[in-house]
This record gives structure tokens, C-alpha cells and sequence, in this order.
């Protein structure tokens, strides 16, 4: 019997074994508090935040070494110049089209035809390897919030791959 | 993806996610989560697949005008029937 269910028990196996020995899953007993949306799909304001290691060709890779990566990168919302690094899932497929793991394009195509208001300036990029949180937890990942908040974002959208 | 959401509804922004694995989210318990049974690097669909990709997108941002309470996942229903790559994938058999 495993600690824990269905391929969560699968990748904590993998990971240990394969990856980095001190891996477990950060978990938590209570949801985070839910903030609804204030008005309209049409009328907000939508941010686009992945885990799918986009960069831009001028910025560097994600570190796609056992330890992982926390940083992020942040992407200008008008950018079709989209580059992948992931060790999680095979980035030829994102390479091919972008919209499977980071919906950018496909986000202001709904923007222009009035299904939500508009997309934020900027998103944000992760890479979704990151088996020592700490640092995401209380330095990247506050950072992306401190920048969606100065954004007056309506919504954050977080796509995983 | 569930640890960055919780960050970020603890900052007051309101979010929702897609997550491709139900039990990893049942771990986390980000505020609101929307399932797609679909592989990893095909989050909303096959490539080329517009139509999938803006389904998934809808559905997702309508679930996020919804009274959900936090801790919710919502199952989109949407599945992975091109080929056994997700079933692949869930066993550590494909990349």
C-alpha cells in the first residue's frame, strides 16, 4: 500500500528512485481561500500563467538538471516567439503548437472576438519540475503574484502540462 | 501547478486552473480546478486540434464564474481517445 493514490504514488516512486532521492509532495489539509470573479468573462482582464517552460528566444532556458527550477520567466502577451524546456513531457509537440501547454495565441484570438475583455500585458512561465518548493513558495511564486496584482488582473488562468 | 494557484489565492487574485491529474490536485486543494483526462504536454488537445483547445478554454473560464466553493474540482469530461499515449504516460512509459 502506497502513501499515496493512483499516479501521484506512481511519480513520488519515480521521482525517488530515478530523479532526486528526497522527493516528496507538498500537501496541505485546507483548500486556499477562493476569490470569485468580479464581473463578466467578457469584461475581465485574464492572465495566462503555465508550467510549461516557455521562454523567449533572448531569455535562458529553463535548468533541466535533477534539482529542478524554480524561476519563471515573464513573456510579453503579444509574443509569438515561443521556445519550450521542460523535463516533464516531450516539448516537440509545444514547439509545433504553442496553444496545447500555453494558450497565448489562442487567449487573444477570444480577446478580439469579445469572449473576455482582454488579456493581461504579460504572462508567466514556470517550469513544472520544482521538487524543492521552498523557494517557490516564498520567493518566485509571491514575485508572479506581487506582478499579477500590479497588472489588475480579473482572473489568473493556470494551464499545467 | 496547484502549489503557484495556492500562492496566488493567498495573495486575493482570483484564479482557476486545469489540472490533468485528479489526485494530485486532491493533494494540494487549490481554490478551483478543472480536470481534462488529457496527456502531459497536451494539456488542451491534440496539436492542430483549434476546436479541442477552445473547448477546454471555455469550459475552464465558465467554470470560473461559477460559486464553487474553494477546494473544488470540477471534471470537464473531456477524454484522451486519439491513442494510449495518456495511459502510457500515467505508467511512466512515455514521455
Amino acid at each position: 500500500m502506497g502513501r499515496y493514490r493512483g499516479f501521484a504514488q506512481v511519480e513520488y516512486e519515480f521521482v525517488r528512485r530515478r530523479v532526486y532521492a528526497r522527493f516528496d509532495w507538498t500537501t496541505f489539509e485546507e483548500p486556499s481561500p477562493r476569490r470569485g470573479l468580479e464581473r463578466p468573462l467578457e469584461r475581465s482582464r485574464i492572465a495566462l500563467v503555465a508550467t510549461a517552460g516557455a521562454h523567449l528566444p533572448g531569455q535562458p532556458a529553463f535548468d533541466l538538471g535533477k534539482g529542478g527550477d524554480s524561476s519563471y520567466r515573464e513573456l510579453p502577451a503579444d509574443t509569438d516567439e515561443l521556445r519550450f524546456s521542460h523535463v516533464g513531457y516531450d516539448t516537440r509537440r509545444a514547439d509545433e503548437d504553442p496553444d496545447v501547454v500555453f494558450p497565448l495565441s489562442l487567449l487573444r484570438r477570444l480577446a478580439a472576438e469579445g469572449e473576455i475583455g482582454e488579456l493581461a500585458p504579460r504572462a508567466f512561465s514556470f517550469m513544472g519540475y520544482i521538487p524543492e518548493t521552498e523557494p517557490l513558495l516564498h520567493q518566485t511564486g509571491p514575485e508572479v503574484a506581487g506582478k499579477l496584482l500590479a497588472d489588475a488582473v480579473d482572473l489568473v488562468l493556470l494551464v499545467p502540462s | 501547478m496547484g502549489l503557484l494557484q495556492r500562492i496566488l489565492d493567498q495573495h486575493g487574485l482570483a484564479t482557476v486552473s486545469l489540472t490533468q491529474v485528479r489526485e494530485i490536485s486532491e493533494l494540494v486543494k487549490p481554490s478551483l480546478a478543472c480536470l481534462v483526462e488529457h496527456p502531459f504536454g497536451l494539456t488542451l488537445g491534440a496539436v492542430g486540434d483549434e476546436a479541442s483547445h477552445r473547448a477546454v478554454l471555455r469550459a475552464c473560464l465558465a467554470e470560473a464564474t461559477q460559486p464553487h466553493p474553494a477546494g473544488t474540482i470540477v471534471d470537464l469530461g473531456f477524454r484522451w481517445e486519439h491513442d494510449d499515449l495518456r495511459e502510457r504516460q500515467l505508467r511512466k512509459q512515455a514521455h
